[in-house]
Order: C-alpha cells, then sequence, then structure tokens
C-alpha cells in the first residue's frame, strides 16, 4: 500500500505544514474577519430594522389608541349634549304648554265672566226698558201716569220669578 | 431567515383568498416536512453526528413562517376586509414577537448537543477507536520494553492495556459520551442516570 | 487496467532536498495547493462584494463560516473562539481535500496516514498545550476518574493514558480508513463496468450509488474530523 511507504512521509508532512500554514494565515488575517463583518453588519442592520419596525408598531399602536380614546371622547360629549339639548327642549316644550294652558284658561274665565256680566247687564236693561216700556203703556193706554217706582217693581217681579 | 424574508413578502402580496393561501400554506407545510425527514435520515446515517438543524435547517426553514401566515390568513379571514389594516398590524405582530422569538432561541447558548449515535458511522468509529488504543497500547509497550529492557513482557501488557482502552472509548462512542475522557464522567452519567430511573 | 491501489501512490513532480531531507514537490502537494487555492478563492471572491443580501456564493461561504462557528460555540462554548480560525481552516481543507479526490484521476491527499497523523498530532498536541497552560498540574487529573477506588488507579491510569494517546491514532486512522476504503471501491466497481461490458449496467448502478455516497463520507468526514477536534478543545478547556 503506497500509504505505508516511509519513503514519502517527510515531503508530505513538509508541504502538508507549508499549504496548511499559509491557509491558516490566509484564512486568519484576510477571509475570515471580511466574513465575519458582514455578517455583523447585517445582524445589526437586521437588528436596527426589527427595533424600528418595533418602535413604529408600538407607536402605531399608540396612534390607534389615542384615536380611538378621542373618538369614544368626542362620542361621549355628542351623546351628552343631545341628550342636554333635548332635556331643555322638553323642558322648554313643558313650560310653553304650561303657560298656553293658563293663558288659554284666564281666557276662558275671563270670557265666562264677560258674559255673566253682559248677561246681568243685559238683564238689567231689559228690566228698566220693560219697566219704561209698561211706564208709557200705560200712560198712552189708560192715561194712568205710574210711578217709576211701582213699575219697575212689577217687572222686577215678572222678570225675576 | 434573510432569504425566507422576502418570500414572505410576496406571499403576503399575493391577491388571494384565504382559502388559496391556506391551500399553499399547506404545500409549504409538506416541504418543510419533507426537510426534516431528510435531515432525520441524514443523522441517523451520520450516527447522530451530523445535524442538518444547525444551521442548514432552521436557517433555511424558518420554522414560524408557516403558522405566521396561517394566522395572518385566519385573521384576514375573520376579521373580513373591513378591517383589513388591523388584521395586517396583527399580522405585523405576531411576525415581530416571532421574529424576536427566534432570534432570541438562536442566540440562547448550549442547545443540546450529540444524540445517542447509531447507524453505520457508529461502526467505523468504532474500529478506528480500537484499533487506534490497541496500536497505542503497542507503541508504548515496545518504547518501555526497548527503555527497560525487559522485551517483551511490557509489550503484552500494554497490548491487553491497550484492548482494555481501546474497549472503553468503544463503550464511550457508543454511549455517547464522546467530550468524556476519564471513566469519571461515564460512571457520573450512568449514576445519574441511575437516578433518574 | 491499473490496480486500485495506483491512485494511492505518490509522484513526485519536483525534485527536492532541504537538509538531506527529501520534500520533493509531489503530486500530494499539487492537490494540496490546488485545495488551498480554491479554498482561498472561495472564501475571499465570494465575499469581495460583502453585500447585505447575500448572493448564491456569498451565501454559500457565509454558511460555511456559520457552521463551523456554530460546531465550535455548541461543542467548546465562547472560549473556543481563539481557535475559530483554525478549526475553519481545518475543517475546510480536510473537506476540499475529500472532495477533490472525488474526481477521476486527482489524488486524495487525505488518504494518506501520514498526512492525518501530521495533521492529528498537531491537533493533539496543541489541546493538550492548552489544557496544561489552563490548568497546570491539575491537568493530570484527567488520567485518573474522580471517585473510582484509589486501588484501582494502577490500572485505570494505564488506560487512561492510553485512552488520551490513541485520540490522534484514532483520528488520523479514520480519516484515512474512510477515504482509502471508499476509493479502492470505487476503483474495483469501476474496473467492473469496464471489463463485463454490457453486463456493467448493474454495477454501473451500484458505483453511482456508491459515488453518491462517497460525496456523503467525504463531507462527514470532514466535519467529523473537526468536530471530534472540537471536543478535545473542549475537555482541554474546561475538564468537564
Amino acid at each position: 500500500m503506497p500509504q505505508f511507504d516511509i519513503a514519502t512521509f517527510s515531503e508530505q508532512i513538509f508541504w502538508l505544514f507549508v499549504i496548511f500554514t499559509i491557509l491558516y494565515f490566509l484564512m486568519s488575517k484576510i477571509a475570515l474577519p471580511k466574513v465575519g463583518e458582514v455578517l455583523e453588519r447585517r445582524q445589526k442592520n437586521i437588528e436596527d430594522n426589527l427595533g424600528k419596525a418595533r418602535a413604529l408598531k408600538d407607536e402605531t399602536d399608540a396612534a390607534i389608541a389615542k384615536y380611538e380614546a378621542a373618538l369614544a371622547e368626542a362620542r361621549d360629549a355628542a351623546q351628552a349634549d343631545i341628550r342636554e339639548a333635548s332635556e331643555k327642549a322638553a323642558a322648554e316644550q313643558a313650560k310653553k304648554t304650561e303657560a298656553l294652558v293658563k293663558k288659554l284658561s284666564k281666557k276662558t274665565s275671563d270670557a265666562e265672566k264677560a258674559i255673566v256680566d253682559a248677561k246681568t247687564d243685559a238683564m238689567k236693561g231689559v228690566a228698566e226698558a220693560a219697566s219704561e216700556i209698561a211706564r208709557e203703556a200705560t200712560d198712552k193706554l189708560i192715561g194712568v201716569k205710574v210711578q217709576a217706582k211701582t213699575a219697575d217693581k212689577a217687572v222686577s217681579a215678572i222678570v225675576g220669578e | 431567515m434573510q432569504r425566507m424574508l422576502p418570500v414572505t413578502e410576496q406571499y403576503n402580496r399575493l391577491q388571494l383568498s384565504p382559502n388559496v393561501k391556506c391551500v399553499f400554506l399547506h404545500i409549504m407545510v409538506d416541504k418543510y416536512l419533507f426537510f426534516r425527514y431528510l435531515s432525520d435520515l441524514l443523522s441517523a446515517l451520520s450516527g447522530g453526528v451530523l445535524q442538518l438543524d444547525s444551521p442548514w435547517g432552521a436557517k433555511y426553514v424558518a420554522r414560524a413562517f408557516p403558522c405566521d401566515v396561517c394566522k395572518a390568513a385566519k385573521a384576514g379571514f375573520t376579521t373580513m376586509s373591513d378591517d383589513k389594516d388591523r388584521a395586517s398590524l396583527e399580522e405585523l405582530e405576531t411576525k415581530l414577537s416571532a421574529v424576536a422569538h427566534k432570534r432570541e432561541e438562536k442566540h440562547s447558548p448550549n442547545r443540546a448537543t450529540g444524540k445517542p449515535s447509531q447507524g453505520m458511522a457508529i461502526g467505523m468509529r468504532i474500529s478506528a477507536e480500537m484499533i487506534a488504543a490497541v496500536l497505542v497500547g503497542l507503541l508504548i509497550g515496545w518504547a518501555l520494553d526497548r527503555v527497560l529492557d525487559t522485551t517483551p513482557w511490557l509489550i503484552v501488557l500494554f497490548v491487553f492495556l491497550g484492548a482494555g482502552a481501546g474497549g472503553l472509548n468503544a463503550y464511550r462512542v457508543a454511549k455517547g459520551y464522546d467530550s468524556a475522557v476519564g471513566l469519571g464522567r461515564a460512571m457520573r452519567e450512568r449514576s445519574k442516570q441511575g437516578d433518574e430511573d | 487496467m491499473a490496480g486500485p491501489l495506483e491512485q494511492f501512490e505518490i509522484k513526485p513532480l519536483a525534485d527536492l532536498s532541504v537538509g538531506g531531507i527529501d520534500v520533493s514537490f509531489t503530486n500530494s502537494a499539487l492537490w494540496m495547493v490546488i485545495a488551498a487555492v480554491l479554498v482561498t478563492c472561495f472564501m475571499t471572491m465570494s465575499m469581495r462584494r460583502g453585500a447585505l443580501v447575500p448572493g448564491r456564493w456569498q451565501g454559500a461561504a457565509e454558511v460555511m463560516y456559520e457552521f463551523v462557528a456554530n460546531m465550535l460555540k455548541d461543542n467548546v462554548g465562547s472560549a473556543g473562539r481563539k481557535y475559530f480560525p483554525f478549526i475553519f481552516t481545518l475543517f475546510m481543507f480536510v473537506m476540499f481535500g475529500n472532495l477533490l479526490g472525488m474526481i477521476p484521476h486527482s489524488f486524495t491527499f487525505t488518504s494518506h496516514i501520514a498526512v492525518n497523523f501530521a495533521l492529528a498530532l498537531v491537533i493533539f498536541i496543541g489541546v493538550t498545550v492548552i489544557g496544561f497552560m489552563r490548568h497546570g498540574t491539575h491537568y493530570f487529573r484527567m488520567f485518573f476518574p474522580e471517585g473510582a477506588p484509589i486501588a484501582t488507579a494502577i490500572i485505570l491510569i494505564p488506560i487512561e493514558i492510553i485512552s488520551y494517546f490513541s485520540r490522534p491514532f484514532s483520528l488520523a486512522i479514520r480519516l484515512f480508513a474512510n477515504m482509502t476504503v471508499g476509493h479502492i471501491m470505487l476503483k474495483v466497481i469501476g474496473g467492473f463496468v469496464g471489463l463485463i461490458g454490457i453486463l456493467g449496467v448493474l454495477p454501473f448502478a451500484l458505483l453511482t450509488g456508491i459515488t453518491v455516497l462517497e460525496f456523503g463520507i467525504a463531507a462527514l468526514q470532514a466535519y467529523v474530523f473537526t468536530i471530534l477536534t472540537c471536543i478535545y478543545l473542549h475537555d482541554a478547556i474546561h475538564m468537564h
């Protein structure tokens, strides 16, 4: 087996050390630092971007929360306004209705009173007129001048019943 | 992972209904399972020495990926198009947390390594251990014999000791105590196991 | 038809001698140079742009880097960081040597026990020196298991010493045996294909299968060589 030919060992081992050492220095001084640097840069970049994404996401969340809070507040305020307005309107309405009712009832009572007055007046007028007519009629018919007092009495006796 | 991101991006931009997306998803999961199968096979063939999980496996088959998409699709499906923005935000959230989780996992030290070995590779390793140990025994015995002028007694003794060492090394390899020099570790491991049993 | 062992023959390309020792430049050295040049090209050309989003070649170089870095981190821990360039060079050199051997009519320098043993010996001596530097004479405790009865020392210590010294041998022999056996097998079965003509279809299928397997073994053995180095390094640094 050629592998056990001791005569070839020295040259193999010599070149192995030479080439391996050169390769080692090439790797450790040139190739690997470059790869490490690129990987590190990428790592940092990713971390940065992730951080940024996270921050933006949080910001968005905060904005949404704020917006929602503002929306809810506005809705509440609007509802309160509406309630207040409607309450106010209802109160006004009630007041107006009451005033109207009062006014109407006053008018009614005034009118009733006026009617009663008018009726009394009218009745009075009718009695006076009746006694006048009666006195004149007696004077013309029978020539008897009846005392106004007597005529009034007679009329009121008829009307009064 | 860096490679997967553009794909997810493209995937999410697909103007497809969630149902269609789910179909894609299943195909992806199948591929993932196939990859797992392949890596398990390789791991078994290499006697547990070769584990595709790091970094070839985890790197290119982002574990969280299918679940994220599924969640996103589900979110899109339930919230419907009304809350499209909300759904995409939720998706972003799940993605962000998944990525953070994965990075944490990746950077946490001491993932368990070295499953118990098996298969063809272990046979090769055992034979190499036995031969090497006997060889070293022979060498030491021969050298001592020459120095002490006791030929051939020490060489005989050391061949037996070498065989013993070879047996010990083979035992360690078979038990997966690769990293253990010294019987002490092996014995400790065994007593630990005994405690657990 | 050349014999199956012919492929392992060392042929001098340029005779050379330093201080009476033969250091001829041989086909073995030539393939080492090719491997080293390829590794260097692969690791530098692909990273030339150093892009943030890697292309195919850059991605491959980064995968190799991270693969070895993870191997070292998982097996040795952060204390192994210092030795990363060495471990990486070792892995790439052995792997390229193994894979270049798969090219027909090439030469596999890792199929030679001298090369493997020299590498293994460097690792062994280096690891032992690191162990003694970190732990001083305490490192001798490696050779006697804790808690074992003192009477067993007389038998256990020689066994442990042999076990410790068998490391470079097992490293070298494993790589040598895998590479040699694989190449002999390929050569022998390849010979069958030529010999029996049309009936060579069956050996051809076998040959294809074994070639695929050999590619796997070429990468796997480089990995095993490297990971065992990492494990020895772990022992020297941490002593469990």
